[in-house]
């Protein structure tokens, strides 16, 4: 890189003519030396100070304002705090010092600023009543009349995420709405407007769901369902919700959807793009499961810059009171009322045949990779040593094999492609279907292709022993209706000359999970 | 990282009001080094000196006020990023880490940079001083500062670009002959 780049692409940087690959050199060229950083830093720094700059002027004014106003106001004990943390003294009356007083300067100073100058002089002139006007503004002061409710002490709370009442919330931004209920029933204080269905819901509504289920979604499209009992309320954000108690199940498919924020009050869970449990129905603790995907989960008192615990499909943890640990514990799906658990039993392989006959279901369509001019039928094998250890059961599953006078006329290890079909059914929901496959494979199994996507799979090489199922989840590119499942069996012949039967046994059942409102809108 | 911005000890022993006045240039440059919209840059600064003074009880003195913010900031500004659906292009954390240390020790030269600003400032011709009005001041694109100025959006590009190297420098040697 020569001595021109890093000023162009900083240039460029700052012009926002920002994309992948400048940043990609931008970092690089900032890796090779922390001295560089300190220039970047250097010219953010001036960005802040020309703007800063063009205000100057005003700071005089608001100095005046300042002054003006300590000459007015009686002291003000700032320690005199409540459990919120908010001074507690905000809604009384302090008639020498108005709220847009404070309002103004408190902003004025937050949003722009302030030369060195005008800073010493508000530092040593004004800094108490300074302290007085960002405490006021900063934790949302006078002026905010909004009436708190009486609830639970909920660590971490911040003044952005106010607890107030239906009606306070009316001037507040839609930020959700309600988009479905099942058997629902709600309660909700004094004079609030029950919620229906299509309604829009703004920041700060406070909701009780005393029977059902009700499924919101958020501006961004994350859904979140809740079951009753459950009490939430809209943060104000496009795609955030606070439980205080219940259960919800929040499923982010949309990409705008992604970040989809449920603060409890034990444990702050960000989504990943996933699906997921929140169990806070316990006041002394919150638990996540996740069904799919990943998330993010984090103590709401935790430090700004603590490293969020992150959690997989299958994974789950809790956060209790009074500990700053989110412990791993069982995943246990089965407590979400809201997501119902379909499972099918899909045909074993030779299940209900005698021996000999085919298998109907299924064919071998490929060797090695080449596609074969016809597919081939396979039938039960029969062979009494697959069932010295693990005997065969025409009721569940047997051996299915290559009919022998159609071997191909080749030695060496060859791979067969066992295909068969199976259907999804509309009530399963293909995010979440996943089959669950137990195997035994003659020699072994290399691979399964799932509507043509090729997946690396190992197993059911037994060497020849067959005592033992070997077991294999997969949960890619199923579809509903029709799916073509393919399984590549790698079968070792001495020669030509010699037989070799090839051999696949499955036992198989196709899971899903589908929330209460996914299987009810679906067909049958 | 740096440290000597700022004293340690318990934070009750300094206000926030403190801390902030002191921090908030640092911040801010973190900030509109990552965001070109001057609004949506101080709806962040702003939230960030909500968010802080909320949980100032959570600060760890032992570490500097402004990695405090920075990495409030970073939150802000995802959550800014999705709100408005955009990738949140932003630097990997070891970057932003070395621009912390950056901001944290250019903490204590911020008087004496806005000294040497204010003077190069006035080095500038009337030209050069009411396209940095028109754009800092009264935020205008450079199509709309193109019009009041005369010449293209791309000449006030340049002529924008010219004006932060040819400023850094000279704040930089402001600050040298002052050592």
């Amino acid at each position: 890189m020569n001595q021109q780049d890093p000023d162009n692409l900083i240039q460029r940087f700052l012009a926002d003519e920002v994309s992948p690959e400048l940043v990609e050199q931008l970092e690089a060229w900032l890796r090779e030396d922390a001295a560089h950083a300190r220039v970047l830093a250097e010219y953010g720094l001036l960005e802040q100070m020309m703007v800063g700059q063009q205000v100057e002027d005003d700071a005089s004014s608001v100095l005046a304002l300042l002054l003006e106003m300590e000459q007015r106001a009686e002291p003000i004990d700032l320690n005199n705090t409540n459990q919120e943390g908010q001074a507690a003294d905000w809604h009384e009356e302090k008639p020498a010092l108005s709220a847009q007083d404070l309002a103004t300067a408190g902003s004025y100073v937050l949003r722009h600023s302030l030369t060195p100058k005008a800073i010493a002089a508000l530092a040593t002139a004004a800094m108490v009543l300074l302290g007085v006007v960002l405490a006021a503004v900063l934790l949302g002061g006078p002026g905010d009349d909004q009436p708190v409710v009486e609830g639970p002490a909920w660590p971490g709370e911040t003044p952005d995420t106010p607890r107030s009442v239906d009606e306070a919330s009316h001037h507040k931004p839609i930020v959700a709405a309600l988009t479905a209920e099942h058997d629902a029933q709600w309660r909700a204080s004094s004079g609030a407007v029950l919620p229906g269905v299509g309604d829009g819901l703004r920041a700060g509504q406070r909701l009780s769901l005393i029977e059902g289920f009700a499924e919101i979604t958020t501006n961004l499209g994350a859904v979140a369902i809740l079951e009753a009992p459950c009490t939430f309320e809209l943060l104000d954000h496009p795609n955030a919700i606070r439980v205080d108690t219940g259960r919800l199940v929040g499923i982010v498919e949309a990409e705008s959807a992604r970040g989809f924020l449920v603060r409890t009050p034990h444990m702050d869970v960000t989504d990943l793009g996933t699906r997921f449990g929140i169990d806070a129905t316990l006041s002394s603790e919150t638990q996540v499961h996740v069904f799919e995907g990943e998330v993010e989960a984090v103590k709401p008192d935790a430090a700004a810059d603590t490293q969020p615990t992150r959690l997989a499909a299958g994974e789950s943890a809790r956060a209790v009171a009074d500990s700053g640990v989110i412990a791993s514990i069982d995943h246990d799906s089965e407590r979400f009322a809201a997501v119902v658990r379909t499972k099918i039993q899909l045909p074993g392989t030779g299940q209900g045949l005698g021996e000999g006959q085919p298998d109907q279901n299924w064919h071998v369509v490929a060797i090695d990779g080449a596609v074969l001019d016809r597919h081939y039928p396979v039938s039960v094998s029969g062979d009494a040593h697959y069932s010295l250890h693990i005997p065969e059961d025409p009721t569940t599953s047997q051996f299915i094999t290559w009919l022998p006078n159609t071997e191909p006329p080749v030695g060496g290890s060859i791979t067969y492609s066992f295909r068969t079909t199976i259907s999804v059914p509309n009530s399963a929901d293909p995010a979440t279907a996943h089959l669950v496959i137990r195997f035994m494979a003659d020699n072994e199994l290399v691979a399964v292709r799932v509507n043509g996507h090729r997946l690396e799979a190992h197993g059911g090489a037994f060497l020849e022993a067959f005592d033992r199922w070997d077991e294999l989840v997969v949960g890619e590119h199923l579809e509903r209706g029709e799916n073509t499942i393919e399984f590549d069996i790698r079968n070792h012949r001495p020669d030509e000359q010699s037989a070799s039967n090839v051999g696949l046994r499955v036992q198989w059942e196709l899971i899903s999970q589908t929330s209460v409102f996914e299987q009810h809108n679906q067909a049958p | 990282m740096s440290e000597k911005s700022i004293q340690p000890g318990p934070a009750e022993e300094r206000s926030f009001t403190e801390y902030w006045l002191e921090a908030q240039h640092a911040l801010g440059g973190f900030v509109r080094l990552h965001i070109r919209d001057h609004n949506l840059a101080d709806d962040i600064i702003q939230e960030v000196a909500r968010q802080a003074t909320a949980n100032f009880e959570r600060y760890d003195p032992s570490r500097p006020f402004v990695a405090w913010l920075i990495g409030i900031a970073r939150q802000r500004m995802a959550e800014a990023f999705r709100k408005q659906g955009q990738q949140p292009l932003v630097f990997s954390t070891d970057v932003i880490e070395s621009l912390t240390v950056a901001y944290a020790g250019l903490q204590d030269e911020v008087s004496d940079r806005m000294d040497g600003l204010r003077q190069c400032m006035e080095k500038l011709n009337d030209r050069h001083r009411r396209v940095l009005d028109l754009k800092y001041a009264r935020r205008l694109t450079s199509g709309e500062i193109a019009k009041q100025v005369g010449g293209s959006a791309g000449s006030v590009d340049v002529m924008i670009h010219r004006l932060r190297t040819a400023l850094r420098k000279c704040i930089n040697q402001h600050l040298e002959s002052r050592r």
